[in-house]
């Protein structure tokens, strides 16, 4: 276990080292350069000199590199454009909103996609499983952002029952911060669950087909016995992996969304710091992102070795 | 001698009768090919019958629909029909140019990789790793950002988000195939790898790759749009349907037309993707029956 353990978190290290690389880079592949695009059409050459200073452009590449690397090990995103501030103290401020967003997202998508993929999958080719196919396949093909339009008509604008963006801390009590978290996540997490389920149909049908159910059949359990007992703790593990899988279309989704419901969590401040040019805000909350994407999959990973005994000594 | 060898492969009677067959089989792929097909003369014949998407009328300004305009008009009283359908053309358009460049680069990738093996193939995949480790949106967010929102810019984004998935594919194929004997024979007698390439590799790799460039389409079409909501994709007054939903959820407690026409047409164009890239997975590769998942980050 904790030699297949080790060896999982090493397998990191070159991506991390390349998500690092390529946030890095990718603020230099800018046409001319990324003071330019900053400073658009109100072009001065004196501001412009302090501003290759103060990102150490005027320094040569692998001296650059060295200074962005030594930098981030101690900490330091390098500073916001706009604020003046360090953006470790935006991200830090903004993060557990995303996280929130994210985890209510994947409990939600779970809550509904496990259920109805195993009724779907023990039901097969009844009234059930039409309804929550049928379900999935429009789950897979409404964008978010029009499915948070959609709910911000019906909830905000025609019923007026839930306010259609913003956020309340829990300071202000739990229902008035619950009231703006619902439409948010449910937006998420019904997209999320779409796949969920139908992986979890498939893969339900594939285990009820395996010798071992039809044993315990045959020995006379009962249907839910053999369901629960026998064919859905294996079922699960393919599912783990597809919540995986699509923690980076949750992560890309949640800026979309988070910007239809002005949420102001990491999304939100992606897209206001590339609207305002603030690059340094832009790659290192990127960065941020993706590495927590790649730290979320690990989690997932180990989730997984839990769950199945052969790839824990494997 | 080569020629001799590679002549005793099987061919398949008629691949492309023995699909069509299937494909009448197949309901939901069906429908999923005709509302294609709707989608795709709306976007592409429609216009020339349409007014004209840009024209500003102040005084039928977030009018419902009407015997004037079809589906109603947008703030500026500008025809929504005819704005969607412009917009459906260029997330169309825009769409089918990324897939096609990141699959040509992806596959490119992908069989060097798998063909050369070795150091090549290690720096090739770590690559496709790291990019592959960002978001889609969000990577895609990043690089417009950088080259600046216009048409070419878009397309280079949505490219290099889906060539990882490609080369990945690629090169799982390209490698079963070098490992078979028929291969090794080839290789044996002086066969180049641009011969292995093109008479063994391409014919057996060819059909998770078609899977993979349906999927990818809707991906694509979706990607494009949340750029374009964002505010980074095509720019108005040109319209796209990204563009025209972020205007729409402006005006929703006025009029909700310009927000839910767009959306509609959207929701029903990727649906008509998904519909036939599964009826497309189901023909070329009964083993993924059902699951539905390529393409998904």
């Amino acid at each position: 276990m904790t030699r297949v353990l080790v060896r999982r978190v090493l397998t990191l290290i070159p991506v991390v080292i390349g998500i690092v690389l390529i946030t890095f880079l990718a603020l230099r592949l800018v046409p001319g350069d990324i003071v330019d695009v900053i400073l658009f059409d109100q072009y001065d050459e004196e501001v412009a000199a302090r501003l290759r200073t103060l990102f150490g452009l005027d320094l040569p590449i692998h001296e650059q590199l060295q200074r962005w690397t030594a930098d981030l090990l101690r900490g330091d995103l390098g500073t916001s454009l706009r604020t003046g501030q360090p953006v470790i103290h935006e991200i830090n401020r903004r993060f557990p909103a995303t996280l929130e967003l994210a985890l209510g997202a994947v409990l939600l998508s779970l809550l509904i996609a496990v259920p109805a993929g195993v009724i779907s999958a023990t039901k097969r080719n009844t009234w059930w499983d039409y309804v929550s196919r049928f379900a999935s396949l429009v789950g897979l093909s409404v964008p978010n952002f029009f499915l948070a339009i959609i709910l911000i008509l019906l909830f905000a604008v025609t019923w007026r029952v839930l306010p259609s963006g913003g956020y309340k801390p829990l300071s202000e009590g739990l229902w008035v911060h619950l009231r703006h978290v619902i439409l948010p996540v449910i937006t998420l997490g019904t997209s999320m669950a779409a796949v969920t389920m139908r992986m979890t149909r498939s893969s339900m049908l594939e285990v009820l087909g395996e010798d071992y159910v039809r044993t315990a059949r045959a020995k006379g359990l009962y249907p839910a016995q053999v369901t629960f007992g026998h064919a859905f703790r294996n079922a699960l593990i393919p599912v783990v992996t597809v919540v995986g899988i699509q923690l980076g279309a949750l992560l890309g989704g949640a800026v979309v969304v988070e910007k239809v419901f002005s949420w102001p969590g990491l999304g939100t401040l992606v897209v206001d710091s590339i609207m305002a040019r603030d690059y340094p805000v832009v790659q290192a909350a990127v960065m941020f992102l993706a590495l927590f994407f790649v730290v979320a999959n690990l989690l997932v990973d180990l989730t997984y070795m839990v769950l199945s005994p052969r790839l824990r000594n494997g | 001698m080569v020629e001799a060898i590679e002549g005793m492969e099987a061919r398949g009677a008629s691949p492309l009768r023995e699909s069509l067959r299937r494909l009448r089989h197949d309901r939901a792929a069906l429908v999923g090919a005709i509302l294609l097909l709707i989608v795709l003369v709306a976007a592409f014949v429609g216009p020339f019958f349409a007014k004209s998407p840009t024209e500003i009328d102040a005084t039928t300004r977030l009018a419902g629909p009407s015997a004037a305009h079809w589906l109603g008009t947008d703030d500026l009283g500008r025809d929504l029909l005819s704005r969607v359908l412009g917009g459906l053309r260029a997330s169309l358009s825009i769409a089918f140019a990324s897939v096609t460049v990141a699959g040509a680069v992806g596959v490119a990738i992908g069989v060097v990789a798998g063909l050369k093996g070795g150091k090549i193939d290690t720096l090739l995949m770590r690559i496709m790793d790291v990019l592959f480790a960002f978001p889609a949106i969000l990577l895609a967010l990043l690089l417009v950002a950088l080259l600046g929102s216009n048409v070419r810019n878009l397309v280079i984004a949505i490219s290099i988000v889906y060539i990882p998935t490609f080369a990945r594919i690629a090169r799982g194929s390209t490698m079963n195939v070098v490992a078979q004997p028929f291969v090794e024979a080839s290789r044996s007698i002086g066969a180049t790898d641009w011969r292995l390439i093109s008479r063994h590799i391409r014919p057996n790799i060819i059909a998770p790759l078609i899977v993979q460039f349906t999927v990818s389409l809707a991906f694509g079409i979706l990607v494009e749009a949340s750029l374009s909501f964002l505010g980074l994709g095509i720019q108005p007054p040109t319209p796209s349907l990204g563009n025209m939903l972020s205007t729409g959820k402006t005006y929703l407690e006025i009029s909700p037309w310009p927000a839910l026409v767009p959306g509609t047409a959207l929701c029903v164009t990727v649906l008509a993707f998904n519909l036939v890239g599964d009826g497309v997975r189901d023909l070329l590769d009964p083993r993924m029956r059902g699951e539905g998942l390529a393409g998904v980050r």
